[in-house]
């Protein structure tokens, strides 16, 4: 199959399938800026664009810490990762249940994390580490049997030549940066690593045109070795987002809260930053059921949930990262069915806290509570059951039975009787619905 | 009251009584050892004498460090790495009070002999003069006393390197010569006391010497005569080779010392949330114990008449890691539901029925709690041990009623003891971690 570079035949390309059976992905934020690793109150990713651009906060943080005369490359050679392994990352997210990763070969500074010709000495391979993070880690994902997806950034906010093509017009009357740079690192690493995820951002301040993004597209799907098992997502010019590529992704940490006919993604943080942010306490961190929570209302609503986490300088994802990757991977382990391989039912939800998946092979429903009603009884009003409805609470350990009635022309009543606290599920509540409609 | 310099005189002083009140504190590891923060299954804080002993760990802290800094580099030259950029005093003594702990005990010295203040004994290397430049103990100790709570001070008795104990040591098995003792340990410990004003000294490295040699009884005899905390202070039992659980304040006993049973002395557990006491940054998520394993550990000491010194381990940088912050935050959470079973109680005649369930009292109104690790499948609760009468009481702590008023279960007199009717409720209702029944008017 070719498909040509205009949106119309781009857009027209099936996601494959993996993705939408997944549900449940892994993104990681690493790079130069794990080493500062500050922000006062959104992204310790931006330090960087921060520090030129927000009237002196960061400049002030890093003159204390750092000294006055200590410019942002300095941070590269501090980029150690020195305690980076990658089998435990993968090791982890295998334990978390998630089933694919994307990790960050360049995000906006242009610090690479494969060894880019583009970007000789500004890359993990010849400054800092010396290791191919990318490389390495898609090793070690792909060795657990998941899938390894590559964000890449189109812009870089220093980049001169960017800048040169920036200055040159509105929109660019010329594309240097991206015949030089952009279009070689984005072949390059899908040459090199073939991932199943390309992960494009930063495409805000131009549009696709100038991005060349639909050759790129188009050579991906048609010419490139992962031309059958590729996805990607929207954001490849200021105009796309929402409308042409891949999966959407709205906004970061986008939760519409209603069903979206087209595939989409919530990528969303534990704290608030993406990057590893030293500064922020215990406290800012959601905790498991909330996560549990806005992974289940995404899957319900027909999206992926793409979790980040902040790997430190040294290469280690912190601990209360992975006990949260931890809870959620007990969560599937009991409750997976509800999620991988599920479909959006006919109803996404009852009220805030009841959301519903079902499995279009076997015809069971699912429904999640997100709370256990004070007189044990469920009420899901929009289910409709027969006498030959099965019902099961997943994880329920007690041998008290549950009770099921059901109403004329809908509604099902389920009574859990109330039991010794560890005989219930963790978390939330997860209900399998056999015979019902 | 005078207390000359003997075992006698000494262990005659009664100890403090907030102490035995407090029950909970934070014990906090913290030194140039937080640098490389690596330790081969055993404590970071070790590093260097792993590093010098290869037998003692199989070598394996050599091949690191050879690996990570080289075989040239000096653990004197981790100084300079060690800067606490991120250090907050304040934010500290926030999440340690925000854990219900009582007390804090910080190193101020460890084996490794790096002082966390300007000792002049330990010139250029101290937290003041080389690496971070703040005087760690005077910050920590002004934000711990402002929240309220009481400041204690870890001292290692010997210094691993310091050529001057190596000097002594060398003289014979009983030293015959105590110039490290003259000249650094005791001119530190009364600077500690007297700059600091601290409520506890925690003593260690007491094994290689008898308490003679440590002149540790000239030491407390100025301290419980002389000192400006003479009437607050206390102290543990780590003076000496001979001196652990016989001779000083609170007994100890080895590291993490949980008996199960009920100590005649007053002691205390030191525990880790992970292995190590010092930050080992090679400890992973599931290497740490969750929320409700070290609120048993601490409910099994304290039941038994001990208080349980919790450790955590800030990073070079200065940071308690968010994960052990996790865990302090779960206990306060704790501690906030269940606080009358804990501070100022007091081991009950009884201190256990089964492994999981365990008793503490109030001496002044009589109440009896019973911590239950886990509710029988029933709702049927047997309490063989309290004797029960007709106006006896039990609450579970954290278990509202209607109009968050608390609920009196229904009991049965059994022979022996008392059987508990626990209401079957919604999960969320149910009191978190460790289940507490007050009971009233038992005996």
């Amino acid at each position: 199959q070719s498909y040509n570079a205009n949106w119309t035949d781009l857009n027209s390309r099936p996601n494959p399938g993996w993705y939408d059976q997944v549900k449940f992905g892994i993104f990681i934020h690493f790079g130069v800026y794990s080493v500062p690793a500050f922000a006062t109150h959104d992204y310790a990713e931006w330090y960087w664009y921060n520090l030129v651009n927000d009237n002196g906060t960061t400049q002030k943080w890093q003159d204390q810490h750092f000294g006055e005369h200590f410019q942002y490359q300095d941070f590269a050679p501090m980029f150690n990762c020195r305690l980076f392994n990658p089998d435990e990352w993968a090791s982890i997210f295998q334990k978390s249940g998630a089933k694919y990763v994307v990790l960050t070969s360049k995000h906006h500074e242009g610090y690479t994390l494969w060894k880019s010709d583009q970007s000789w000495s500004w890359n993990s391979v010849e400054n800092g580490p010396g290791i191919d993070i990318v490389g390495k880690l898609t090793n070690s994902v792909k060795a657990q049997g998941l899938h390894m997806g590559l964000y890449h950034s189109l812009y870089e906010w220093f980049n001169p030549l960017y800048l040169a093509d920036k200055k040159s017009g509105n929109p660019p009357t010329q594309n240097t940066y991206v015949k030089e740079v952009l279009l070689n690192q984005l072949r390059d690493i899908v040459l090199k690593y073939e991932p199943d995820i390309v992960w494009a951002d930063g495409e805000w301040e131009q549009y696709s045109d100038y991005w060349g993004s639909k050759e790129f597209l188009s050579w991906l799907y048609s010419d490139s070795p992962v031309k059958e098992t590729v996805v990607v997502n929207d954001r490849w010019g200021k105009e796309t987002r929402g409308v042409d590529g891949g999966f959407y992704t709205g906004g970061d940490n986008w939760q519409p809260g209603h069903l979206v006919t087209h595939k989409w993604e919530n990528c969303q943080t534990i704290g608030s930053s993406y990057g590893y942010n030293e500064n922020e306490p215990a406290e800012a961190y959601q905790d498991s059921t909330i996560l549990i929570q806005e992974f289940v209302e995404t899957v319900a609503c027909g999206g992926n949930f793409l979790l980040d986490v902040g790997p430190n300088a040294e290469g280690v994802i912190p601990n209360n990262m992975v006990d949260r990757l931890y809870d959620i991977g007990k969560f599937l382990s009991i409750n997976g069915e509800s999620i991988y391989g599920s479909s959006p039912w006919r109803i996404q939800n009852q009220t805030q806290s009841i959301w519903f998946t079902t499995n279009t092979t076997t015809g069971a429903i699912y429904a999640f509570s997100y709370y256990f009603p004070e007189d044990g009884v469920f009420n899901f009003n929009e289910i409709i059951g027969s006498k030959s409805t099965i019902v099961e609470l997943f994880g329920y350990k007690s041998k008290n039975p549950i009770t099921i009635e059901t109403y004329q022309p809908k509604g099902i009543n389920i009574t859990v009787p109330f039991v010794s606290p560890s005989d219930y599920p963790p978390f939330i509540y997860v209900f399998k619905f056999i015979n019902a409609y | 009251q005078q207390y000359g310099p003997t075992w006698d005189q000494i262990n005659s002083r009664p100890l403090p009584g907030w102490y035995d009140d407090v029950k909970f504190g934070i014990f906090i590891h913290f030194g140039i050892y937080s640098v490389p923060a690596f330790a081969n299954g055993g404590y970071a804080e070790w590093y260097w004498w792993t590093l010098k002993n290869p037998s003692s760990d199989g070598g394996a802290t050599q091949r690191y460090h050879e690996k990570e800094f080289g075989a040239n580099f000096t653990y004197q030259d981790f100084v300079s790495r060690f800067d606490c950029r991120l250090f907050d005093a304040n934010e500290w003594a926030s999440i340690i009070e925000k854990s219900g702990a009582k007390y804090v005990v910080l190193t101020s010295k460890h084996h490794e002999g790096y002082t966390l203040w300007n000792s002049e004994q330990s010139w250029n290397w101290n937290s003041v003069e080389t690496g971070p430049g703040i005087d760690i103990v005077g910050e920590l100790t002004k934000s711990v006393k402002n929240m309220g709570l009481h400041m204690g001070l870890y001292h290692s008795l010997f210094e691993w390197f310091n050529p001057l104990y190596l000097a002594d040591a060398e003289t014979g098995k009983n030293p015959t010569t105590q110039v490290y003792v003259d000249e650094i340990l005791m001119k530190q410990l009364k600077d500690i006391v007297t700059t600091y004003e601290p409520e506890l000294i925690w003593a260690d490295g007491d094994w290689m010497q008898l308490s003679n040699y440590w002149k540790s009884t000239e030491f407390l005899s100025w301290l419980y005569t002389n000192s400006s905390v003479k009437d607050t202070v206390i102290v543990n039992d780590r003076w000496g080779s001979e001196c652990r659980d016989k001779n000083g304040g609170f007994y100890t006993g080895a590291d993490h010392f949980n008996p199960y049973k009920l100590q005649s002395h007053k002691w205390e557990n030191c525990a880790t949330i992970g292995y190590s006491y010092g930050y080992d940054e090679y400890e992973q998520a599931t290497d740490y114990q969750n929320a409700t394993e070290l609120i048993i550990d601490l409910v099994t000491t304290v039941a038994c008449g001990g208080n349980f010194l919790l450790d955590v381990g800030p990073d070079a940088q200065g940071t308690i890691p968010n994960n052990m912050v996790d865990r302090l935050l779960e206990i306060g959470n704790w501690l906030s539901i269940n606080s009358e079973s804990i501070y100022g109680s007091s081991p009950w005649r009884v201190q256990n029925m089964t492994f999981n369930i365990w008793y503490t009292t109030n001496t002044t109104n009589g109440n009896v709690y019973a911590f239950v690790f886990e509710l029988p499948d029933d709702g049927v609760l047997i309490l063989s041990d309290p004797i029960g009468n007709n106006k006896t009481e039990a609450t579970l702590l954290g278990l509202k009623g209607e109009k968050g008023v608390e609920v009196s279960l229904p009991i049965e007199s059994t022979k022996p003891g008392i059987t508990l009717n626990i209401p079957m409720v919604a999960p969320q209702d149910y009191p978190p971690y460790v289940y507490v029944f007050r009971l009233t008017d038992v005996e």
